[in-house]
């Protein structure tokens, strides 16, 4: 296989969702010396792709997670590669993400990380039923590293609004509220409870949430 | 090809053996000592022929008990309807079911809420939307009129032309005038098609002269019979649903038998369009419950225990299509589907016979859906069960990401159109429509995109000698 089809092979990887495929293309770009960063650049372009689609309406979440798990496959042989010759990959910051205490969902609260993290951002996965202290610590940890900062709580029953408020609150009383952006999903949330919560993005959907990030940070 | 129908498997029974036996005594006694007027002496005669007693002076035909049986036994119990384009043939019988539009006077103006005649534009936007939509499995001419000028030729013969225009898939007609019937056997032979005649007797038990003529012609031509008499509990037919069962297939059956004599293998789809009577004003009433029990008592008699076909329509007394229209509908398709006849007339009507709507036949066609859906029901095997896959994933994992998920939610969940199923804050966003405004732009959409397949240039050809024919004919006398 030439480098160029290597390349459509990484992106036929995602538009086919073939995770094993992906990485067999992700590991022959490697052997064929193929620029790492370009291999990564090919399968952003794709999933960007199926981002597209699903927003028409032509392709479904099961095609979204999909294609996300196909990069996830895809990425550790290119990252690796980067590792290896001194480069590091393009992280645009972290995503500290979580479902509030109360709450076991995760479901919502995955979608979003999956998505997140093919667009470059490292995720911090803090799981279910998380505390506000937790939250509150692992948003001080990663503001200290002067990167872009993001954080986003899930909530899909209504007593979980309060706990996600206290977080806010929190983050406010440390003096962190202006170091990181505030995003809340889920099924007990309305824009209005957003908004009373204090909090920068609202989205009713995982891909809503990508794009109001692209309209920050790019 | 053919476009096969939704399989209704183990359909349901309201009835048992001993009830339906004692409809049918009833059907064979009222057909033998009352019989049924034919107003056409030719039929009188046909009807003789076959071994009937005729009274001449009233055109009285009464049919002995063995002929009756013979009649049934003798009637085809699935056949092939063509369509012009033959990928939307129909193969009518067993327990497949076919959704198709229904037929009304008017149309509907969503925005002033009024009755108005439609244009023949409006009337081919129409006949396209039900083409490209999906649950129409055969297309009933929309409306019964539309606005035309006299100098534009016989509005008879116009709306036939824009009906084999416009639809690819199997038409329906209605007995006008013999010139009207006439022109459409030969627009529909010019293009390789077959159209269905609906059939309206007048009951109690009696066939009109054009209803006869209807008959006469089309079971000629090979083109498969639909009865459709207004069977009005209480006034032209016992007020008891299953007196009103007995005439109604006694009826159906006398021109069933005519139509045989004329041609034993024409295709005969006997239908019920049986309504209630508001007892309070005399308002007919067609979202009743008990069409639901009727419509289901009939398809038991026809499909299992004459095993032929049958079809039943389903209506509503709303004016508007709102909350009262959906459930009427909903509920009467519902229940009609799961006793299994092989049509149900239902998309667009609003107010019965007396208002259509693109817009709703767009909605009608996605609560199809869901009826086709449940009529599928549950499938059982290895892979549905997916016990390995609930292994693989464990107590904390997610199957969004399986390949499982992806090849079966489509199948396995109806997705909609128009339907709402958004968040509360994306309804909001996108303008809190409710359905119609959502079923508007849907049919919008249609319009713009649907390609009919076009007529050949013979067909073309073809198709304009015969509008030039008939249009210059003055009256059906003249055939």
């Amino acid at each position: 296989m030439d480098k160029s089809e290597i390349l459509e092979g990484l992106k036929k990887a995602i538009l086919e969702y073939n995770p094993e495929y992906g990485e067999e293309m992700a590991k022959k770009a490697v052997e064929a010396g193929i620029d790492p960063l370009e291999a990564i650049d090919k399968l952003t372009e794709a999933i960007r792709q199926v981002g597209e689609l699903f927003q028409s309406g032509e392709a479904f979440l099961p095609e979204l997670v999909m294609a996300a798990e196909v990069m996830q496959r895809a990425l550790p042989p290119l990252e690796e590669k980067i590792k290896s010759q001194g480069k590091s990959r393009k992280q645009l910051g972290y995503l500290v993400i979580g479902t509030v205490r109360g709450d076991i969902h995760e479901i919502g609260k995955n979608i979003v990380a999956t998505l997140f993290r093919v667009e470059n951002w490292e995720v911090i996965d803090l799981g279910v039923d998380v505390s506000v202290e937790k939250f509150v610590e692992a948003v001080k940890d990663k503001v200290k590293e002067k990167k872009p900062c993001l954080l986003g709580m899930s909530c899909l029953i209504t007593p979980s609004i309060r706990e996600a408020t206290k977080v806010v609150e929190t983050l406010k009383s440390e003096g962190l509220r202006d170091k990181v952006v505030v995003m809340m999903g889920g099924g007990a949330i309305t824009k209005e409870i957003a908004n009373q919560a204090g909090v920068d993005i609202y989205s009713p959907t995982a891909q809503g949430a990508v794009e109001e990030v692209r309209k920050i940070f790019g | 090809m053919t476009l096969r129908g939704h399989y209704v498997r183990k359909p349901v029974d309201i009835l048992d053996r001993d009830q339906l036996d004692r409809i049918h005594q009833g059907i064979l006694e009222v057909l033998e000592e009352v019989g049924v007027i034919f107003d056409l002496e030719n039929a009188c005669k046909i009807l003789e022929g076959m071994g009937c007693d005729v009274d001449y002076k009233s055109k009285q035909v009464k049919f002995p008990s063995y002929l009756v049986e013979e009649i049934l036994r003798k009637a085809q119990p699935s056949f092939t309807v063509k369509a012009r384009n033959h990928k939307y043939d129909l193969r009518v019988g067993g327990n497949y079911l076919y959704f198709h539009g229904w037929c009304t006077l008017a149309t509907l103006d969503l925005e002033t809420r009024r009755q108005k005649t439609p244009t023949r534009q409006e009337y081919i936007e129409a006949c396209r939307v039900l083409d490209a939509l999906d649950e129409v499995h055969g297309v009933l001419p929309p409306y019964g009129s539309i606005d035309t000028k006299p100098e534009e030729g016989r509005k008879g013969v116009i709306m036939n032309e824009i009906l084999i225009r416009n639809v690819q898939k199997v038409c329906w007609t209605t007995h006008g005038s013999t010139t009207n019937m006439k022109a459409i056997i030969e627009m529909a032979k010019a293009t390789d098609q077959q159209i269905i005649l609906t059939l309206s007797g007048a009951p109690p038990l009696r066939y009109g002269e054009n209803a006869i003529k209807g008959i006469l012609e089309f079971a000629k031509a090979d083109f498969p019979l639909c009865t459709l008499h207004g069977i009005i509990y209480g006034a032209n037919s016992p007020t008891t649903l299953a007196g009103s069962l007995v005439l109604d297939n006694a009826l159906i059956i006398a021109g069933m038998a005519l139509a045989q004599a004329i041609n034993p293998k024409v295709g005969f789809i006997p239908c019920t369009y049986a309504m209630a009577m508001d007892m309070r004003t005399g308002q007919l009433v067609q979202g009743s419950v008990e069409r639901g029990i009727y419509s289901m008592a009939f398809t038991q008699m026809w499909r299992r225990y004459y095993n032929l076909p049958s079809a039943t329509i389903v209506g509503s007394d709303a004016k508007y299509p709102d909350y009262q229209c959906g459930w009427e509908k909903a509920l009467n398709t519902v229940v009609q589907a799961l006793a299994g006849p092989n049509f149900i007339l239902v998309h667009g009507g609003i107010y019965d016979e007396l208002l259509w709507s693109p817009v709703v036949a767009v909605i009608d066609n996605e609560m199809l859906k869901f009826v086709a859906r449940l009529l599928e029901g549950m499938r059982i095997d290895d892979e549905t069960l997916a016990i390995d896959l609930i292994k693989e994933v464990g107590p904390v994992g997610q199957f969004l990401n399986k390949k499982h998920t992806k090849e079966w939610w489509r199948r396995e969940h109806v997705l909609p159109n128009v339907s709402d199923r958004s968040s509360y804050a994306e309804w909001v966003e996108n303008g809190a429509k409710d359905i119609i405004e959502r079923a508007k732009a849907k049919t919008r959409e249609i319009l713009e995109k649907h390609e009919v397949l076009p007529l050949t240039e013979e067909q073309e050809k073809k198709i304009s000698e015969i509008v030039r024919k008939y249009h210059q004919i003055k009256s059906s006398t003249q055939l």
